[in-house]
């Protein structure tokens, strides 16, 4: 194509450049012309080259090949000693016992690499997880679903007002959620003197009022340091929970905060304003409060639930036993 | 407010992105917000030698207070073998080690935090993070700094060493989300009272007409612009390059003009004009009458080219290996990118042969630029991240806040 001759097809004028399409036409045509017989290859590659050179290279990868031959020379020394238990010139018996020997190691080493395997699966699952479209895609927090008259603020809006009643005077409070109303309790909350600040997958990403930051939980508590936080609020994202996601939420906010707050829809409540069918097709679901005290205790932490007066959310609350 | 700044050098003779940008945040924090501001620095105006080249003493620059100090050591060359030697692997790099790399890449300057500590400043701002007077200084001054880090995934950020730096300050102002992404890739940091500030732009004044001329081009001739160091780490010598194989395959196509100060020499020929630096009214009438921006750097932190771009209502083409560059034109609208020549000269194609695609590009980029980068916005910002940082230590544990010029605890 030259230029003044027409390309694929762009926007018409007046609109907002579609970014996505415009870069989607020029890589697919990029990847034509690369197809294409008088295609500069050798040019094009060394220009490739140039262009990797002078960029940053990132965190060193592990070297897998180097780490291979290691575990290579590791399982021939075995082998080795296994051999020299038993004398080349031994007798039957001592073959049986040297091939027990080895098919013992081969189940030991067959396991590991399975092991390996599965670790190696759950790495894909998180980089496609990563690579993948939508809110929370790299954090494995669901969007919460929210049909008419069902919002993910609800449950927040409903113990609003008791907010700051178990959070603690020292330390940084995150108030973590999924809604606009993030930022008003932590207005509320930095009001009344809590240093309280929020991150909520709603809203612009540069704000310059309250604290609030555009982000997901897991991400954002992964990056905190152990204990940074007087406390965490878990609320909106609440509404959405897998096992999965459970399982990887509370470690790390045991890990960050000395008290957990979760401000969640009752299940009930939940299915019943979604109705059955979305209820039963929704990515993720609120848990019963039991299920956050006993994930909470088992990590240490005592915690309680309490209803609202009409049972549509519940409060849990958790932190070091006392003396 | 009264704030402090810790920055190798500083002053309207010192040609560098983060140096330059933060002495304008400064002066605007003294003449639009009313804060004191006093510079904690060194007399060095070159990066390479970290050579004292401006007399110690204090003296005023645009309302802003400059106390310069004596540096005992500059940039030592060994430093780039020492760096060479932590290259494939810094983040098992022995503290010893890492230590003497920072010694050895200077300024090593210690008036400069005995100063800073014993200022009545608060909170301090420190800038940026790979050189000594920060590597020591934010762990010294504590949860009273306000980072300044212009962090890139280079080796340096990933020596062990540098969890302690990043650990110890009060908060974070941020070039752009993608430093701020990295960082808590690199550090649990993330409570810690953060903003991506960015720079502020402001358009300048130049002729279209006259910058072609200065520049040596005919009246009205369609030219590709490139703007700022001439470097070969900067991409100027691959994008020389890219433009040469694509003007092979596109023998009408425009010239490509390179503005900017030349590091690294690079010949021009009919394909590419070397112009060298030039003034400001040559910039932006250049910016003006450019048919596209290509900004081949990987190594932006923020890129102020980009926004100023957009002002002058150029579409920008940018590096794909540049996460800051990249982020500008997601975020707006207003650019594009390439990975290699295939994309390049496809791209290239699409938008010297749209002028109204261009045109469409360029205005998303202003409104974004206006939106976020005016400094009113800046500066609000700033004082909220502050605000933040003041009062976020209030809360934190006294061992978490030290060298407090507030509670007057004394530094390690």
């Amino acid at each position: 194509m030259t230029p003044g001759s027409t390309g694929p097809a762009g926007p018409t004028p007046g609109e907002a450049p579609d970014l996505d399409r415009l870069i989607g036409d020029v890589e697919a045509e990029g990847a034509r012309r690369r197809a294409a017989p008088d295609f500069p290859h050798d040019r094009a590659a060394r220009l490739g080259l140039e262009l990797d050179r002078q960029a940053p290279a990132g965190t060193p990868a592990p070297d897998v090949a180097a780490a291979l031959a290691e575990a290579e020379a590791a399982v021939a020394r075995l082998v080795e000693a296994v051999a020299d238990g038993v004398p080349a010139h031994a007798g039957t018996r001592g073959r049986r016992a040297r091939e027990r020997r080895l098919e013992h190691l081969e189940h030991l080493l067959a396991a590991t690499g399975l092991a390996l395997a599965g670790a190696v699966r759950v790495l894909g699952t998180e980089l496609a997880r990563l690579a993948g479209p939508g809110t929370g895609a790299g954090s494995g927090e669901a969007a919460p679903v929210q049909p008419g008259g069902f919002g993910a603020d609800d449950a927040l809006a409903a113990w609003r007002p008791r907010l700051a009643e178990h959070l603690p005077t020292a330390g940084r409070v995150l108030v973590a959620g999924t809604g606009a109303l993030v930022e008003d309790v932590v207005g509320d909350l930095r009001a009344g003197g809590v240093d309280a600040y929020g991150v909520t997958t709603s809203g612009p990403e540069l704000r310059s009022g309250p604290d609030v930051r555009h982000g997901t939980l897991l991400e954002h508590v992964r990056a905190v340091g152990d204990g940074g936080l007087g406390a965490v609020v878990v609320t909106g994202v609440a509404d959405a929970l897998t096992p999965g996601f459970f399982e990887a939420l509370v470690p790390e906010l045991v890990r960050c905060a000395q008290r957990v707050v979760v401000v969640s829809s009752a299940p009930w409540w939940w299915r019943r304003a979604l109705g059955a069918p979305a209820a039963d097709t929704a990515g993720g679901r609120p848990f019963e409060p039991d299920t956050w005290i006993e994930a909470l205790a088992r990590r240490g932490l005592e915690a309680s639930a309490a209803y609202d007066g009409t049972g549509h959310s519940y409060r849990v609350v958790a932190g070091a036993p006392g003396p | 407010m009264r704030l402090g700044l810790v920055v190798p050098r500083y002053g309207p003779e010192v040609v560098g992105g983060t140096e330059h940008w933060l002495r304008l945040l400064c002066e605007h924090l003294v003449a639009d917000r009313g804060w004191e501001v006093e510079v904690f620095t060194t007399g060095a105006l070159s990066a390479a030698t970290w050579a004292d080249e401006l007399r110690p003493g204090t003296t005023e620059v645009g309302g802003v207070t400059v106390h310069r100090f004596r540096s005992r050591s500059g940039r030592d060359p060994r430093s780039a073998l020492v760096r060479a030697l932590v290259t494939p692997a810094p983040s098992l790099v022995p503290g010893a080690l890492a230590r003497r790399l920072v010694e050895l890449a200077g300024p090593v300057c210690p008036e400069v935090l005995d100063a800073a500590e014993a200022s009545t400043c608060d909170p301090v701002a420190v800038t940026p993070y790979l050189y000594w007077p920060a590597v020591v200084g934010a762990p010294r001054l504590g949860r009273r700094v306000v980072f300044h880090g212009a962090a890139h995934d280079e080796p340096e950020l990933h020596l062990p060493l540098m969890a302690a730096v990043y650990g110890a300050v009060g908060g974070f102002a941020f070039n752009s989300f993608a430093e701020q992404a990295l960082v808590e890739r690199c550090f649990r940091v993330a409570e810690r009272p953060a903003a991506v500030i960015g720079n502020a732009v402001v358009e300048g004044a130049g002729d279209p007409a006259e910058a072609r001329a200065a520049l040596g081009l005919s009246p009205g001739e369609p030219f590709v612009l490139s703007l700022g160091k001439v470097e070969r780490a900067k991409g100027s010598h691959a994008l020389a390059e890219l433009w040469r194989a694509y003007r092979a395959r596109r023998p009408g196509a425009p010239r490509l003009v390179l503005v900017g100060p030349v590091h690294d020499e690079l010949a021009g020929d009919a394909d590419v004009v070397v112009a060298g630096r030039r003034p400001e009214d040559v910039k932006w009438g250049a910016l003006r009458a450019a048919a596209m921006v290509v900004v081949p750097s990987a190594w932006e932190s923020f890129s102020l080219v980009v926004l100023e771009a957009w002002l002058a209502g150029a579409p920008v083409v940018v590096n794909r290996r540049c996460e800051a560059t990249v982020e500008h034109c997601v975020r707006s609208g207003g650019g594009l990118w390439f990975e290699e020549y295939a994309d390049f000269e496809a791209l290239a194609d699409r938008l010297l042969g749209d002028p109204a695609l261009r045109a469409r590009l360029a205005a998303a980029g202003r409104a974004y630029t206006e939106r976020t980068f005016s400094w009113p916005a800046v500066l609000d910002r700033y004082e909220t991240l502050t605000e933040r940082i003041l009062r976020s230590r209030r809360g934190a544990p006294a061992a978490a806040v030290r060298g407090s010029a507030r509670t007057g605890a004394a530094a390690s």
